[in-house]
């Protein structure tokens, strides 16, 4: 199948740039026409309005439970139902990982399986996009551009005894109504920007609260895409290890305990477009890196001073 | 008399014999009154290992009360005093949970109380006024429940009222339902540690695909034309939730946990979640040497990703035979106006509890015996708001006190009724009202799906 073959290129660590970000761009703008709706994450389960109007929206995210929790917001195309995503994506998806975990199966068989088991229109299923990870008792923000339309909001980490998230219960319908809010979009004084197969960061990365605009400027043509999670790391901390943990298919993958502190992100987002997330800065190093595309370069290594 | 009854929390009996049903009431053998004296029931109750045939032609090893799976009828009225003489013949700790009884801590069956193997302990309470209707009782060991409740400890209890605005004229029967699955070799079946089988259960709790009703499967019961019968239906399965109805026929729908209603209903169809109780009139319309079935409606409580394929499948319960006999030619009338149920107003609740139920969990905590989850006065009223965050039904139960559920989804319920356990479905949310009345303590609230509250759903209000 199409699926994954990218993922397959576990070893590959391609394009690892160490940058020390330079100077300009614009500072923080917080005061831009708010329409803000708050999201709570709990084992396992979301808190969340159900009916929300269109345009731009800010969600403030707080992971409420112990373990890491991430928000991503699909929309499956039409016709198909939260049920339908719940029951024709998230069965094959837990039937894979049940397969590498419990039978010991290849990465490149499972994906061969799910590839096998995932229904036509997944591939028409989109994501619009969502927080990075967040550890226990963290709060995130992102800003994105949703369009009326039934979406499924979902969190497919896993727990301590490796089952996913979302399987568990954390996975909800949101319904963005014609209603239009008056928002619009945050002031952003940091710009990355995802392609094939790099990531780039445009800005003044210093100590401090930043508003990060994520741009999609293309998706390679197999794979899920490009996305951004940003993590704490310690100055001896071995990148292949937190890209190998980004790896949903690895047993320990994006299984509490984290092995470094996430802060927020981007999850996925369509081609061309783009959202915002705000993040807190201090001393030290940071990992800015794409889950899917990470291990192929999509990520950026950075010592803020 | 009194002083007997109080005292007797650690009386240990050096004699025991089992009690054998004498009587039959509502289609159940019930535990022989020990004693003479006007409101005292005392009985003997046994929990043991036997070999029974469950399924026609096949000896099954089950856990029993008195030797029974249903165990046996315990029947009282409201004011009496109630003496309970159990013993433990079981290999595993075990306790008898009066479920939906108004009574005090020690004697609630709860997981604080356990009666180790061999041992006996004498549950001792008194039946309030008010509280006529129909319960049941089973074990509540922590982490064991759902394995005892599904080897064959439950059974029924009818709590009567005196002055019952239903005359006793009219036909009654208890349908105590439950559901169990079963290997090739007909012993009960639980799914393996680590298999499959045994993740579905723990997400949907462990459903059977063999139907009871009471001890049979299938059983036919007998109404004459015309004539009116009073159910009283126990969901005592561990995870299945009913959706009753009786082809061609509608009920009235006249009871619930607590007892009747302040008004019937008339309904096409009912849904009873694990543990709940309701009372329906039933009316004989149909013609004489007629019969009907009483279905299990599909219902879809589950996760969809944990959705069993059969689960549109309509079941079988039992079948209604017309007798041959002329249709009664002056039907029995329901009442308007059944009885007057206390209100408990908003006004008075000083408190908002917040449950916020995840699967396994209650506010993102999993049962810890040495924690207290909530803390309330005694005699306050407080409001509950149940609020389901996932996608399946869960079944909220709060040991000792009764409540009136207020709204569901923010819209007020249609008349009050005495609630213990309030089914959410998914991603919705119910609040109720309750008053901790006379009983201090700990108690339990949680789901109940069996295998959920086993995994830890519940959590501990100390009531002081």
């Amino acid at each position: 199948m199409r699926i994954f073959k990218i993922l397959v290129f576990s070893s590959i660590i391609g394009g690892l740039i160490t940058v020390k970000a330079h100077a300009q761009m614009h500072s923080t703008d917080a005061s831009h026409s708010d329409h803000t709706i708050t999201i709570l994450a709990e084992d396992y389960a979301f808190q969340a309005p159900d009916v929300i109007p269109q345009g731009w929206t800010t969600i403030e995210f707080s992971n409420e439970g112990n373990e890491d929790h991430f928000l991503l917001i699909a929309k499956p195309p039409e016709g198909k139902t939260f049920d339908d995503y719940a029951s024709g994506v998230l069965i094959p998806f837990n039937d894979v990982w049940y397969a590498l975990r419990d039978d010991g199966i290849s990465q490149e068989d499972a994906m061969g399986k799910l590839g096998a088991d995932l229904p036509e229109w997944f591939w028409a299923v989109e994501f619009i996009g969502g927080t990075g990870i967040i550890p226990a008792g963290a709060t995130t923000q992102i800003t994105l551009n949703l369009e009326p339309g039934s979406y499924v909001i979902e969190c497919y980490m896993k727990n301590e005894d490796g089952e996913l998230h979302n399987v568990e219960g954390m996975m909800r319908e949101l319904t963005v109504t014609e209603s239009p809010s008056e928002a619009s979009p945050p002031n952003a004084d940091i710009a990355i920007t995802l392609s094939n197969f790099e990531m780039m960061i445009d800005g003044d990365l210093k100590p401090g609260k930043h508003t990060f605009s994520v741009h999609v400027a293309e998706h390679p043509e197999q794979g899920f895409g490009h996305n951004v999670h940003v993590a704490r790391v310690a100055p001896d901390t071995d990148v292949r290890e937190v890209q190998r943990y980004m790896n949903f298919m690895e047993i320990d993958g994006l299984q509490t305990p984290a092995p470094v502190q996430f802060i927020g992100g981007m999850h996925i987002m369509p081609q061309g477009n783009t959202g915002y997330f705000t993040a807190e800065l201090e001393s030290g190093r940071y990992l800015f890196i794409s889950e899917y595309t990470g291990h192929l370069g999509v990520m950026q290594d950075v010592t803020i001073e | 008399m009194l002083k007997k009854l109080f005292f007797v929390t650690a009386l240990i009996l050096c004699c025991f014999a089992i009690s054998i049903a004498q009587t039959s009431v509502a289609g159940h053998p019930v535990l022989e009154n020990l004693s003479s004296e006007p409101g005292i029931v005392e009985v003997e109750l046994t929990a043991s290992q036997e070999r029974l045939s469950l399924v026609p032609g096949v000896e099954t090893d089950v856990y029993a009360y008195n030797g029974r799976v249903p165990g046996p009828l315990l029947e009282v009225s409201e004011g009496d005093s109630v003496i309970v003489h159990f013993k433990n013949n079981l290999p595993e700790k075990t306790t008898v949970h009066w479920h939906g009884l108004h009574l005090p801590f020690v004697m609630d069956g709860s997981p604080f109380h356990p009666v180790g193997p061999g041992e006996t302990f004498t549950y001792a309470f008194r039946i309030h006024e008010g509280t006529a209707g129909t319960y049941w009782y089973h074990p509540h060991p922590h982490h064991r429940t759902a394995w005892q409740v599904g080897m064959g400890l439950y059974g029924g209890i009818i709590i009567r009222d005196h002055n019952d605005p239903l005359p006793d004229t009219l036909t009654e029967r208890l349908l105590i339902l439950s559901d169990n699955r079963f290997d090739d070799d007909g012993q009960i079946e639980f799914a393996e540690t680590g298999s499959r089988q045994k993740r579905v259960d723990d997400m949907n709790g462990r459903e059977g695909d063999v139907l009871f009703v009471n001890d049979e499967i299938m059983p036919e019961l007998t109404i004459r034309s015309g004539e009116v019968q009073r159910w009283r239906i126990v969901n005592a399965s561990g995870a299945r939730i009913y959706r009753l109805a009786l082809e061609g026929h509608t009920f009235t729908h006249v009871g619930s946990d607590g007892g009747l209603f302040e008004h019937p209903v008339e309904v096409d169809e009912i849904i009873l979640s694990n543990g709940e109780r309701a009372e329906l009139l039933v009316y004989g319309t149909g013609e004489p040497g007629s019969s009907i079935t009483l279905r299990d409606l599909p219902y879809d409580r589950y996760m969809p990703m944990f959705r069993p394929s059969n689960w549109e499948k309509t079941n079988d319960l039992l079948t209604l035979l017309y007798t041959d006999e002329k249709p009664v030619q002056e039907p029995f009338e329901v009442p308007e106006t059944l009885r007057k149920i206390p209100e408990l107003t908003l006004d008075d609740a000083t408190e908002t509890r917040i449950m916020r139920m995840t699967n396994g969990k209650i506010n993102s905590r999993t049962m810890d015996m040495n924690r207290v989850d909530e803390t309330a006065e005694l005699g306050a009223t407080e409001i509950w708001d149940i609020r389901n965050l996932v996608g399946m039904d869960h079944p909220f139960h709060l040991h000792g006190f009764q409540f009136q559920v207020i709204d569901r989804n923010g819209e007020p319920v249609s008349q009050r009724k005495w609630k213990d356990t309030v089914n959410v479905p998914g991603f919705e949310s119910a609040r109720f009202i309750v008053r901790y009345d006379n009983y201090p303590g700990l108690w339990m609230f949680h789901c109940h799906i069996l295998d959920h509250e086993d995994q830890g759903m519940m959590g501990v209000l100390e009531v002081k």
